[in-house]
């Protein structure tokens, strides 16, 4: 507590700093918080000293380095109240898509085999930075998290509701429906898919169910609290608020999805077939927090 | 009958989850029985009432808790029970074993196949041929994972 206010700690991991930027966004609400919430600690958006404890620490981005891991350590035992902010922190995020490849393989690429890059030796930098780790993770397998707020960024709404729920005390939760629940284009009827496109190439009626037309929304196994932002904009949910309550990974439950309303006259195995990336777009935002958690690697000897 | 014994000791000795539908697979795993026909027992039947019924993620929590191969009988196309949940079930399977596929698992570990309640020398066949390709492609590497 400081002058009776809430001490307040932004740290940034494997950030793209869109997360703090939806604090920001918060506008003239910010001055009403700025009453009872005291900022010490927001490298991305003013610098200072880490201070020795803080009431509430926000992480925002994905556990890319070992220099994060270390980060998310120390700041557990300095906070009473660790966050979770944005869905690189929740669930592995876009960086967490590193999952699929190899560290290695990873840094060959970018410094030895990329078209654009010369290195007759092929040697890689040796610079004293933090190391990438082998697998990308989120907070939950390191540390005890409090409380969780996914979404990229994460709906203005839901840390609003975060921030007065710190200071009157009331209860945060996340919502449990899914998206469609709150999309402008559910008409509640039954869905068939009756042709299977691919978003960019195909036209698109920005009035009909986007599943219905045929491209790959994750509307159905997405959490809610978005307001369904990314349909009302005209382009497919991705999936990045997560999984709702009871579904534990995104990418089955939306083969499931796709099982379920396919029109078995009209769509064949083969057509399914032509979906490109699968890993990649239904795991987009939840591959470290999903069931193998990345791509399975076998041990070399044994 | 293969048996988990000391005598089999050194030869892998593969875990295979089965999800049968309540009207065909797992009347054909019921005749099969009573027809005495010998297939390998290390098949872990779970009985469910349409083969549509099976979740993507129920398989995925399969392969992660351990099981080297997962094993789908339903009816034939066309004699679904309820209409055409086995026609789903092949969509789902087909989708699922191209995820498997890009995430780095064999998705010839996950057979979908038909045998109607007549069928159970087809059903012991099919349990056998899947035991054969699972022994060739040898234990799960997530289990591998799990071990360490």
């Amino acid at each position: 507590m400081n002058n009776g206010k809430i001490t307040l700690a932004i740290i940034p991991l494997s950030t793209c700093a869109g997360c703090e930027n939806t604090i920001l966004d918060l506008e003239e609400k910010l001055f009403f918080l700025a009453d009872f919430i005291d900022i010490v600690y927001a490298p991305i958006i003013m610098d200072s000293k880490p201070p020795s404890s803080v009431d509430i620490a926000i992480f925002t981005g994905a556990i890319r380095t070992d220099e994060d891991e270390r980060k998310v350590k120390v700041w557990r035992k300095k906070c009473k109240i660790l966050v979770a902010l944005g869905s690189c922190a929740t669930l592995g995020g876009i960086p967490g898509l590193a999952n699929l490849t190899i560290v290695e393989d990873l840094l060959k690429q970018i410094y030895v085999n990329h078209p654009n890059v010369q290195n007759p030796r092929g040697k890689e930098p040796n610079l004293d930075i933090p190391k990438l780790v082998n697998q990308v993770k989120i907070l939950k397998d390191l540390v005890k998290v409090d409380y969780s707020i996914p979404g990229c960024p994460p709906p203005k709404k839901l840390v609003e509701k975060f921030f007065q729920a710190m200071i009157n005390g009331g209860e945060f939760k996340l919502p449990d429906k899914s998206v469609c629940d709150e999309c402008p284009l559910n008409t509640g009827e039954k869905k068939v898919m009756e042709k299977i496109k691919r978003w960019g190439i195909d036209p698109v009626d920005p009035n009909k169910c986007l599943l219905e037309q045929g491209f790959l929304c994750l509307g159905p196994v997405t959490r809610s609290g978005c307001e369904a932002r990314c349909i009302r904009a005209g382009y497919p949910c991705r999936g990045c608020m997560g999984p709702p309550k009871g579904i534990t990974d995104q990418a089955a439950d939306m083969i499931s999805v796709i099982g379920s309303i396919v029109s078995l006259d009209k769509i064949e195995v083969e057509d399914l077939m032509k979906i490109k990336d699968l890993s990649g777009s239904l795991y987009r935002f939840t591959l470290p927090s999903s069931t193998f958690k990345g791509k399975i690697r076998r041990k070399l000897n044994g | 009958m293969r048996e988990d014994s000391s005598r089999n000791r050194g030869m892998f000795n593969p875990k295979i989850i089965g999800f049968l539908c309540n009207w065909c697979g797992y009347a054909a795993a019921d005749l099969a029985g009573n027809l005495r026909l010998n297939y390998p027992s290390n098949l872990r039947i779970i009985k469910v009432m349409c083969s549509g019924r099976i979740d993507p993620s129920h398989i995925l929590e399969a392969f992660k808790k351990g099981a080297d191969g997962v094993l789908i009988v339903g009816c034939h196309p066309g004699d679904c029970h309820y209409i055409n949940g086995n026609y789903r079930a092949k969509m789902r399977i087909a989708l699922l074993k191209k995820l498997l596929q890009e995430i780095g698992l064999e998705p010839e570990r996950l057979r979908i196949d038909w045998a109607s309640a007549g069928e159970g020398e087809r059903f012991a066949n099919i349990v056998r041929e899947f035991f054969e390709e699972i022994r060739n492609l040898g234990p799960n590497p997530v289990k591998e994972e799990c071990d360490e």
